[in-house]
């Protein structure tokens, strides 16, 4: 009787093991390719921050209207690249949250301004992303431009020498775009120049030295002012590297005729 | 006879209890099913790579914004030996599939990874290499 008892729990526990087998999912672990994975990430989050600088760049300039009635421009250009980087990438982190399950957070945003006489640009930009996979990543891109006016005759002529860094390193791959704004009454209009204010619709341009010369014609109607109410704006950026820069220039003499 | 009775008993403990154990250990295998890591790590270099040198721009956007099937092509055969075959598919997170290349895939013996990229609307690039 003893026996059969322990047969039963035997035959039992055997039974068990079988449902078991067949019930539990497959493990189908492996070795994992961790480092890849976090080095993906890193770059993937690496990637959003940089085309949310470029992309921040063509958004500010769109939307300068707003800032060229104002005094501190310098001021309302770095505000302005801040809310559009912020918004940029929070849409970006969102659509990236639900591909990856990765949920990242701007930490750092920091954006300077230089104001040369008549133009100022936007000269640096310091981003820091965080993420909740304990991903961080950074960019660090700068910008030198120098803006010359000419008179050309039936034109006028605007030539901006623009170079791009991004971690020091020159950008010799940009795109950009351009555009008249004139102020009259407190209203600022757009008279586009060169492209348009959205990276898939601008200008692409290398140049194996890194400096880049931006040379753009301005309509006789507004050349022949000779206490000129209008400004160009340029729009520079690097393609995925993470530079870019907004220039707002506004000539103080007539550029074009006699 | 009772003799014989208990270890007819016994033999089917023993029976049980080896069958038992042989079953259970299937248990706690890791079974490397439908995976080759030499494949995933080596995709997944790859495109590491091209974001670190900006080619995965050029693959997924191209100058046009459709991307570049002909430098694609041409970018991921100049890393891969002819012996090894892959699928490389650039996906828009708004329009689906802008292309797709390859080369002796096989699915069932591949693997793969991706890189998402959030220029514009948004790209994924899936390369998966096959023996």
């Amino acid at each position: 009787m003893r026996g059969q008892v322990l047969i039963g729990v035997a035959a039992l526990i055997l039974t068990i093991t079988l449902l078991l087998l067949v019930a539990l999912p497959k493990r189908t672990i492996g070795p994992t390719a961790a480092i890849e994975n976090y080095t993906i990430i890193k770059r993937e989050v690496e990637h959003i921050l940089r085309n949310a600088a470029e992309e921040a760049a063509y958004a500010t300039a769109n939307a300068l209207e707003t800032t060229l009635t104002t005094q501190d421009q310098a001021s309302e250009l770095q505000d302005l690249y801040i809310d559009y980087f912020n918004v940029v990438f929070t849409d970006k982190a969102g659509a990236y949250a639900a591909l990856r399950g990765v949920f990242c957070k701007l930490k750092t945003l920091e954006v300077e301004v230089e104001n040369v006489g008549n133009y100022v640009y936007i000269t640096s930009i310091y981003a820091v992303a965080a993420c909740d996979n304990n991903v961080l990543a950074f960019i660090n891109s700068a910008a030198n431009v120098r803006v010359e006016f000419k008179n050309l005759g039936a034109f006028g002529g605007v030539k901006a020498a623009v170079t791009l860094y991004s971690s020091q390193k020159e950008i010799l791959l940009i795109t950009y775009a351009a555009a008249l704004y004139n102020v009259t009454g407190e209203k600022a209009y757009r008279f586009p120049i060169m492209g348009a204010f959205d990276p898939r619709e601008s200008i692409w341009y290398f140049n194996v030295s890194g400096l880049h010369y931006i040379q753009l014609a301005i309509p006789t109607e507004y050349c022949m002012m000779r206490t000129p109410t209008y400004y160009v704006a340029i729009a520079a950026a690097s393609v995925g590297e993470g530079a870019a820069t907004v220039v707002v220039a506004k000539p103080s003499r007539k550029l074009c005729g006699t | 006879m009772r003799g014989q009775a208990a270890l007819l008993e016994a033999s089917l403990l023993v029976v049980a209890t080896v069958l038992t154990f042989v079953v259970a250990q299937h248990l706690f295998k890791v079974q490397y099913v439908q995976s080759d890591y030499a494949l995933r790590i080596n995709a997944e270099r790859i495109l590491i790579h091209w974001a670190d040198t900006g080619i995965a721009y050029a693959v997924a956007y191209g100058v046009s914004g459709s991307g570049d099937p002909q430098y694609a092509k041409a970018a991921i055969e100049t890393l891969l030996p002819p012996n090894v075959g892959y699928n490389l598919t650039v996906i828009s997170l708004t329009r689906g599939v802008v292309y797709t290349i390859a080369r002796g895939y096989d699915p069932a013996r591949s693997d793969g990874a991706t890189l998402i990229l959030m220029r514009g609307e948004g790209r994924i690039i899936s390369l998966r290499l096959s023996r």
